[in-house]
């Protein structure tokens, strides 16, 4: 994935070189960026790159093997605000699991009908479903 | 709360880190040209770290330098939990 884009390429290819070469000889971990691919933005909309990140040691990965590296929203800054999240709670969402012999009771069915049918939640569509699957899995755990 | 820093050249340069001290206790603070680092340990479980801050200039004669002192530090160190961040100015 190339991570810079915009006028004047050609020029940078011999500082990717060095600075490749950089991070083979220091044998950091360049975790992959999640969230968005660049972390600076010229104000002409043409060019950006990736120019801010994290560089780990491999004692860093083995004591912290969970983490995470994340480039947040823009604000006013040209650059975006780079985060390195460790530990296990920020894979995102955490999956809806349901029982198969749940639906053999018999007032199962109605149980989570009318428990969804009484969550009111505000917002675009995809954010209520979420909601409601969260509210849902701490009733069923009721 | 701690936190150290590098003045800034202007709007641009300046290197700043702020720990919470109830998690870290951070011992040394090491800084050059265009880099600030902290070494300490998490209070948790006792762990040493190296937090490298690293704001790289844009010339390619200076950043080659700044890559041969970072080489040199992090080799120094040996085997331990060492993490760069910052701006780069490389892809």
């Amino acid at each position: 994935m190339d991570e810079r884009r915009g006028r004047g390429t050609f020029l940078h290819q011999h500082d990717s070189y060095i600075f490749n070469k950089f991070i083979e000889d220091g044998y950091f971990v360049d975790l992959p960026i999640c969230g968005r691919l660049f972390t600076w933005y010229r104000g002409d909309g043409y060019s950006m790159s990736r120019l801010d990140r994290f560089l780990l040691s491999s004692t860093w990965c083995e004591t912290w093997p969970n983490c995470i590296q994340f480039a947040n929203q823009r604000g006013l800054s040209d650059h975006v605000p780079l985060v390195l999240y460790e530990g296990e709670d920020n894979w995102g969402p955490r999956p809806f699991r349901m029982l198969k012999c749940w639906d053999e009771l018999p007032s199962y069915e109605q149980y989570v009908c009318d428990k969804w049918g009484s969550y009111i939640i505000d917002g675009w569509g995809a954010f209520v479903l979420k909601e409601k699957l969260k509210l849902l899995k701490g009733s069923l755990r009721e | 709360m701690g936190y150290s820093y590098q003045p800034s050249n202007g709007v641009s340069r300046g290197l700043l880190i702020v720990w919470d001290s109830n998690y870290v206790q951070v011992w040394s603070i090491t800084r050059f040209p265009h880099v600030l680092i902290i070494r300490g340990q998490v209070l948790q479980n006792s762990q040493e770290f190296f937090i490298v801050n690293v704001y790289a200039p844009c010339d390619s004669v200076m950043t080659q330098v700044l890559w041969d002192q970072l080489l040199h530090f992090v080799v120094n160190i040996g085997e331990g939990n060492i993490c760069l961040c910052g701006d780069f100015n490389s892809t």
